[in-house]
């Protein structure tokens, strides 16, 4: 038996669960159904987790990349510790909210590396995060409050 | 306390039986609320509601209904049911906001929960063009026959009278109830604080408003209760953070894909590679190896794969798929349509397309010029000008591929499913069970994007029929691929245009459109006439009714509105106006889609308005508004975008800037956008819209829905299009048929004309100028002129 870390919790994995997705061992196996599918190639950014505070997109990434390492998922985004998703609420970004907790992982995997990204950087980190609704306008004003609440108010991305 | 995600919960009904208790009105209760007036007091006849348990929640709660649209819990939470879903365009906000209005309490205090299905939520707002549609729908109406759909922008105009109209009722009961526990105190004394009801001046009377819904739900109704005058609101028109913005930032929010139900299986379908193709043999080893007990048939519409697992279905589906109908399944059937044949230029100008129209429709309508006339007409002149425009077929694409979970168990039938068409999931599902009408359950989930998408039942279908025949809960989900190439998609259409000027005043004198495409209806009057057929109606005659009006739309005999709106009739003052449509009978599945019609015919309308100016020598803005003088509204709209905008100024010194006004779904939207062009690669750096909505509930909302319709307009715009070949759509993902991303949006900025009037649609009305204004800037910025869309990555 192999393991996993996700949200802090070890998981263990099944050697027939190595070749599958992460998102569905995420989905389907551990019931955390807040990380979604959209495309299944890495092309919507619905599904994007953190590997080791990296952004990776969990629909193209087997859970054997993930052993040993700290999977992040939405789910472990704490009620009001986090500056993204105060930002993201203060600014009701979400409109049919699907692809947000992609949103929401890529935005936070951005702004740990860099509490204050220029445009260029929201846009190259952000770019694989596809939204239907169209809520970009919204998440790059969140993305600068989130900044603002880093690093004035000393919170957590 | 939850925004709404609902709970197991019990809905406790009066027993109010005795006849002398009931107001005389009570009796033709649904006329009532098919004429809007709805009111509380438990007396629901006909209706049943039922317990909405979609997070499968074991905590319990007793309800007491008020009012069909608001219940109360005995611990003295107000539970407000959304008649429409929530995908994105604010309706849990919106109806919060009335409820709250009313009852003077915040919208936090609030729990807004998807509606169950029932008459008390049709809706009488779908527009119905033709006269048989119109009279149809009207009788159905009357006699508590409906959909209950969510679609044509229609959710906050069809809510804004009756459900504060409810919410008022509801307040006037428990404010009752209170004074019948203190005589003497009077009406506008009382207000909800919390879950009680407090008499203001002295707190020490505070009622748990648990105790005072049961009386409540005993007293006689109000039929005229005191409502909020339309001004100061306290909060209709302001702004304020949206419903459900806690669970869509925690994971925590419930799609159709997110229900788990005990011993559920998953479940995904291979359609025909192409159109209109029958499944005829399988190679079923082809799921050997997969673990999770893979199961493979054939379903009507395909080939159904079964597994424990989403990842085993997806995994035996991608080796179907990547073999697309050569060995490892055959097909049977199928149309071989190229949708090059489409494409209409000017060396084919008598618009013929490969036989497949059914001719101009409209030749002999009277109303119509005759061919010569306008012939000699343009070649007066003495400026004329012929242009040919062709929109392409367009996905939805919404986020959330289309999925359903269907538990068929112990003589129910019950559903959960991201749908913009409740009642006729509901009816579907009652005729493929066989079960009764009663014991059919629909729990609207979250969606993820509808767009019109998800007024379509096809895949509630195969969810249903795999369910049967597994005899287990199945979760159906499609992959991306089988999302893109199985969709309904906006019609192509080609457009023919002829205009001329007239030489002194620089006037358009004559405006010739002719517009080829197909139509809308076969693909969803079927559905739509057998949800509004009685519940007694034999199975096969809602079937033939289904077939024929269908056919009815098919063959031409009636024409389809959809195809023409936006086109057949213009806002400016023109000369000579004539209109002509001729229905294309194709076999790509076509359907409604976010502005519908609206969507293409705007912007050939746009376009070629901005033509004519270039043709007279005139300025685009000048030239409409001086055309626009019996259409004040659209006149408002236009000088609001353009100047906020600073349209005049940019113009003046040649740069990229173009402009496009329109009106649909009863609002009026002016865009202003700008690019800049380089090495023929077209960057759009802002967009200015001003709207006009009538009432507006939420700015914020409204304004979220501008920018998202500019995004989605331009994807389709610069982006999309799907493409067939020998009958194959020729598209898979995101990599071959892209959205708008992050780094191509522009700054947008929304400017909203105040308003009075009863509430519009805000959801649809703004895609359809943005698509004209950015081709009117790239003109502006080149001199090109496009007429075929997408653009695509170079002019």
């Amino acid at each position: 038996m192999t393991s996993i870390i996700v949200n802090g919790e070890n998981r263990e994995v099944s050697n027939d669960d190595l070749n599958t997705p992460l998102l569905w061992y995420l989905r389907d196996e551990l019931n955390l159904t807040g990380t979604k599918y959209g495309c299944g190639m890495a092309r919507c950014g619905a599904c994007t987790v953190h590997i080791n505070d990296v952004a990776v997109r969990s629909c193209v990434t087997p859970v054997s990349e993930a052993i040993n390492t700290n999977v992040r998922t939405i789910e472990s985004v704490q009620e009001g510790k986090s500056a993204v998703q105060a930002a993201w609420r203060e600014l009701s970004v979400p409109q049919c909210g699907y692809c947000q907790s992609g949103q929401i992982m890529s935005a936070i995997a951005l702004l740990q590396k860099k509490s204050r990204p220029t445009s260029e950087e929201v846009n190259t980190a952000m770019g694989g995060n596809l939204c239907r609704c169209g809520t970009y306008c919204s998440i790059r004003k969140a993305i600068n409050r989130a900044s603002d609440l880093i690093n004035g108010e000393g919170m957590k991305p | 306390m939850s925004e709404f995600e609902s709970t197991h919960s019990t809905i406790e009904r009066p027993m109010q039986s005795s006849a002398q208790e009931l107001p005389a009105w009570s009796m033709n209760r649904r006329q009532i609320v098919a004429l809007g007036a709805v009111f509380g007091g438990g007396l629901i006849i006909g209706c049943k509601p039922r317990r909405n348990d979609s997070n499968l929640s074991d905590d319990s709660e007793t309800l007491h209904q008020l009012s069909p649209f608001i219940h109360v819990t005995d611990k003295g939470a107000i539970v407000v049911y959304l008649p429409r879903v929530e995908m994105g365009q604010g309706t849990m906000t919106g109806i919060a906001t009335l409820v709250a209005e009313e009852l003077s309490v915040p919208p936090d205090l609030i729990d807004v929960r998807h509606a169950y299905v029932s008459p008390d939520f049709y809706n009488t707002s779908l527009p119905m063009a033709t006269t048989i549609a119109k009279v149809g729908f009207e009788v159905a109406t009357q006699v508590g026959l409906g959909l209950q759909m969510t679609g044509a922008s229609t959710s906050m105009k069809w809510m804004y009278k009756p459900v504060r109209k409810a919410a008022a009722a509801v307040r006037e009961l428990l404010v009752s109830s209170a004074m019948s526990k203190v005589k003497g105190s009077a009406w506008n004394e009382w207000e909800i604080r919390g879950t009680s009801m407090v008499r203001v001046n002295n707190s020490a009377q505070s009622y748990p408003l648990g105790d005072l819904a049961k009386i409540a739900a005993g007293l006689p109704l109000p039929n005229e209760p005191r409502m909020k005058s339309d001004a100061p609101f306290s909060y209709i028109g302001k702004g304020g953070s949206r419903r459900d913005v806690v669970s869509k930032t925690n994971g925590k929010a419930q799609y159709g894909a997110d229900i788990r139900l005990p011993d559920m299986v998953f479940a995904t379908v291979m359609h025909s590679p192409k159109i209109g193709g029958k499944l005829q043999n399988f190679d079923s080893t082809v799921a050997n190896g997969v673990r999770g007990n893979p199961q493979v048939f054939g379903i009507r519409n395909g080939l159904a794969i079964v597994a424990e697992r989403t990842w085993s279905v997806f995994q035996i589906h991608q080796r179907y798929f990547d073999d697309r109908g050569s060995k490892l399944t055959t097909w049977v059937g199928g149309s071989n349509f190229d949708s090059d044949d489409l494409q209409i230029s000017q060396s084919n100008r008598n618009i013929q397309w490969t036989g497949l129209e059914v001719g101009f429709l409209s030749a002999n309508d009277p109303k119509l010029l005759t061919e010569s006339f306008i012939n000699s007409e343009y070649e007066r002149g003495p400026k004329r000008v012929m242009s040919f425009y062709n929109v392409p077929f367009l996905p939805h694409q919404t986020m959330e591929p289309m999925n359903c979970t269907v538990r068929i168990e112990k003589g129910r039938c019950e559903i959960w499913v991201p749908t913009q068409f409740a009642s006729g999931v509901r009816e579907l599902a009652r005729s493929m069970t066989k079960l009764p009408i009663t014991s059919v359950d629909v729990y609207t989930t979250m969606i993820g994007c509808g767009f019109g998408r998800r007024i379509y039942l096809d895949f509630v279908a195969e969810a249903v029929e795999i369910a049967m025949k597994v005899n287990k809960p199945v979760q159906l989900i499609w992959p991306r691929c089988e999302d893109l190439q199985n969709d309904f998609y906006r019609p192509a259409a080609g457009h023919f245009l002829r205009g001329t000027i007239e030489a002194p005043s620089r006037n358009p004198r004559l405006w010739d459109h002719r517009i080829t495409t197909q139509a809308l209806y076969p693909h969803f009057v079927g559905d739509w006439a057998k949800d509004l057929l009685p519940n007694w109606t034999p199975d096969f005659v809602k079937g033939m009714t289904g077939r024929i009006a269908e056919g009815i739309y098919w063959y031409g005999i009636m024409q389809d509105e959809f195809a023409t709106e936006g086109a057949d009739a213009i806002p400016y003052s023109v000369g000579q106006f004539n209109f002509n449509y001729s229905q294309l009978q194709n076999p790509v599945k076509v359907g409604f889609y976010r502005s519908v019609g609206h969507s293409g015919n705007a912007f050939v309308v746009e376009s070629f308005i901005d033509e004519l100016a270039h043709l007279a020598s005139r300025n685009p803005v000048e030239f409409r508004m001086s055309l626009l003088n019996h259409s004040p509204r659209h006149k408002e709209v236009l000088k609001l975008a353009v100047e906020k905008s600073g349209y005049h100024k940019k113009f003046a010194v040649g740069g990229g800037v173009g402009v496009a006004v329109h009106a649909c779904f009863g609002s009026f939207v002016a865009a202003v956008l700008e690019v800049e062009v380089n090495d023929s690669r077209v960057r759009v750096s802002r967009a200015t819209v001003a709207v006009d909505c009538g009432q507006v509930i939420n700015p914020d909302i409204v304004k979220s829905q501008v920018e998202s319709s500019v995004i989605f307009a331009l994807s389709a715009a610069m982006k999309q299009k799907i493409t067939f070949k020998n009958g194959m759509v020729q598209e898979s993902n995101f990599h071959d048929c892209d959205a708008l991303r992050i780094y191509e949006t522009p700054e947008i900025d929304v400017h909203i004309v105040p308003s009075k009037a009863d509430p519009s649609g805000i959801g649809e009305p703004p895609v359809a100028p943005i698509a004209p204004a950015l081709c009117n800037a790239i003109f502006a910025a080149t001199q090109i002129r496009v007429k075929t869309l997408p653009i695509g990555s170079k002019l």
